[in-house]
């Protein structure tokens, strides 16, 4: 009994595959120097361009220049869909509540799952919760809406184990549809949180 | 039982649509006035502009004879300057105003004499200088605009990056304060100075930060700070270094606190006890009273300058519409009727008027409201979804 159980697994080692090292160079790849200073350059300009931009955003003092304007540019400044949300970075991953509602029920939680499976692969990134409702209602009713429906979100992530430091959240209330219309097929698409990540 | 209280709801309401009072006291009966031809070419445009404006008043009938009428009023113009003659008929008395180099800013300088008229003739103070600010998509983003009461001057005020929303105007016209979103997360508060040009950072944070509006002195500014989780009403002093005077906190969801022109208190709504409701707040003992009772809920309260009735949005019939009441809920209209939404109302300082408009198929429509006969009167529309508006 004991020779047949050597013999087997003499067996088995025997038609096992070689184990393949892989080259280094397909692990990672290895830039030249000069590849390396380009791609370094970029990320470094992409990293001051971001910075500028938040800074300009909230430079303590800036001088306007008014510009006068006709009803016609402000029609030619209006896009048919330009309320809809279509930035880059948004995960296809989102929630979505009931009517006035900021709980979440099974689905939400299977997704904010899924989303913190997301962040703990990626462990470098942060995420901005984006809470949305419907059209009815008033705005800023509606934006503090938004808000709590992103703060439920983000303690569920938390919950999760995600550092909380790695989750921002926003309201846009019902500024920023998915869908533009009414009728409750329109509605509860548009009340969501969306997660954009931001690093 | 179960729907008892929404029968009380219902009768309380109906009783007290029943009887409508006349809440302002401005005379009610229309001025007769005859306006003379204006033949020269010079200072055409400005008496068009004055013309057009005391036409779209229920207060004025525009009379094409002289006979029988309360006023009469020439124009003319003597260099550079615009010349305006108000005659009362009924003691002879005439009144002179004169613009001068009134043709480098034809729309406000028709406005001012537009005012000076409507308050010799009615004894009230005149709204045509009035400006509004309201927000609306530009390209894509949100920005910050500037219009007189006519809407025949529009000017965009900024070029932000990130979307800039509701938008608040001084009392002395001279201020707007506006919630910017940054980049990632969080909202900026800032102020545009009108006269200077600048606009600089009052407050930034991780929270949605909305302006209610400025207090009476126009010093400082009402804004709630919200994070999700508490809402924290603040007074900022921009004109003392952006002190920050932490007024109200609630785990409730607290919007627009408003003047009340009485300075020991201030008003926003909140759902403290349920529907959102208008409650006062005592800035000195910080409590807070609920003075409205409308079974729907309700929102944007704006306050007459006395500070003894104000306005707000609720629901009637399925739609927004606008009510007016007194503090103490005595003196109730239901303005505006029909399917028309109705947004942001603003009680002009004149008492007469309140500002609103209307959205309908990406286009908006900023009307007046005469209170006394509850006439609409459409100022102006605009080929897009308005924003937030404020006037003063």
């Amino acid at each position: 009994m004991r020779m047949l159980f050597f013999a087997v697994i003499l067996f088995i080692a025997a038609c096992a595959k070689p184990a393949i090292e892989v080259p280094k160079t397909q692990q990672e790849p290895v830039l030249n120097g000069k590849e390396e200073a380009t791609l370094k350059e970029t990320l470094e300009s992409k990293k001051k361009a971001y910075e500028k931009s938040y800074l300009e955003e909230l430079q303590g003092l800036k001088k306007l220049s008014p510009e006068d304007i006709s009803p016609d540019m402000i029609a030619k400044a209006q896009h048919s869909d330009s309320d809809v949300v279509t930035e880059n970075g948004v995960l296809a991953k989102m929630i979505h509540f009931d009517f006035d509602s900021y709980e979440l029920n099974a689905e939400a939680k299977q997704v904010l799952e899924e989303v913190a499976k997301y962040l703990n692969e990626y462990k470098t990134l942060r995420i901005v919760i984006e809470g949305h409702c419907d059209e009815r209602g008033t705005r800023e009713y509606n934006l503090v809406l938004g808000m709590k429906r992103a703060e439920v979100a983000k303690k569920y992530l938390s919950d999760l184990g995600i550092d909380e430091k790695r989750l921002d959240i926003v309201s846009f209330g019902k500024d920023k549809p998915l869908v533009v219309g009414t009728g409750e097929e329109v509605w509860s698409k548009n009340r969501r949180d969306q997660f954009r990540r931001i690093q | 039982m179960k729907y008892l209280k929404y029968l009380i709801f219902f009768v309380a309401f109906l009783s007290i649509t029943a009887f409508k009072i006349q809440i302002t006291n401005p005379n009610l009966r229309p001025f007769r006035l005859y306006i003379e031809n204006f033949n020269a070419a010079e200072g055409k445009n400005v008496y068009s502009y004055v013309v057009s404006n005391l036409k779209l008043l229920p207060n004025f009938e525009l009379s094409s004879s002289k006979d029988g009428v309360d006023f009469e009023l020439s124009m003319g113009v003597e260099g550079d300057t615009f010349n305006a003659f108000v005659t009362n008929i009924k003691n002879g008395e005439t009144y002179t105003f004169k613009l001068k180099h009134y043709n480098t800013d034809v729309v406000s300088n028709a406005n001012l004499l537009s005012d000076k008229i409507y308050e010799k003739i009615t004894q009230t103070k005149g709204f045509f200088t009035t400006n509004i600010v309201f927000s609306m998509n530009w390209k894509g983003i949100r920005q910050i605009f500037l219009t007189d009461i006519t809407g025949k001057a529009f000017k965009k005020l900024t070029n932000n990056k990130g979307d800039s929303i509701a938008p608040k105007i001084s009392h002395n016209r001279r201020y707007v304060v506006y919630t910017q979103y940054l980049t990632g997360a969080g909202t900026a508060l800032r102020l545009i100075d009108l006269e200077t040009l600048e606009d600089k950072l009052l407050y930034s944070s991780k929270e949605i930060n909305l302006a209610g509006g400025f207090e009476k002195d126009d010093k400082s500014v009402l804004f709630v700070a919200f994070d999700g989780k508490v809402s924290k009403v603040y007074e900022l002093f921009f004109t003392d270094n952006n002190k920050k005077n932490e007024l109200y906190r609630t785990r409730a969801r607290v919007v627009t606190p408003v003047t009340t022109f009485d300075n020991g208190k201030i008003a926003f709504v909140s759902d403290e006890y349920g529907s959102p409701q208008v409650f006062l707040l005592n800035k000195s003992d910080k409590k807070i009273t609920k003075i409205s009772q409308n079974p729907a809920y309700i929102t944007s309260p704006s306050f007459t300058i006395h500070g003894t009735h104000y306005a707000y949005i609720g629901q009637s019939n399925g739609s927004r519409n606008i009510f007016i009441t007194s503090l103490d809920g005595a003196d109730f209209v239901v303005l505006t009727h029909g399917s028309k939404n109705y947004e942001d109302p603003i009680w002009l300082s004149n008492e007469r008027f309140i500002l609103t408009y209307t959205i309908k198929d990406n286009a908006s429509k900023v009307i007046l409201i005469d209170i006394p006969t509850q006439q609409n009167i459409q100022l102006f529309s605009v080929p897009a979804k308005i924003n937030y508006m404020s006037a003063n």
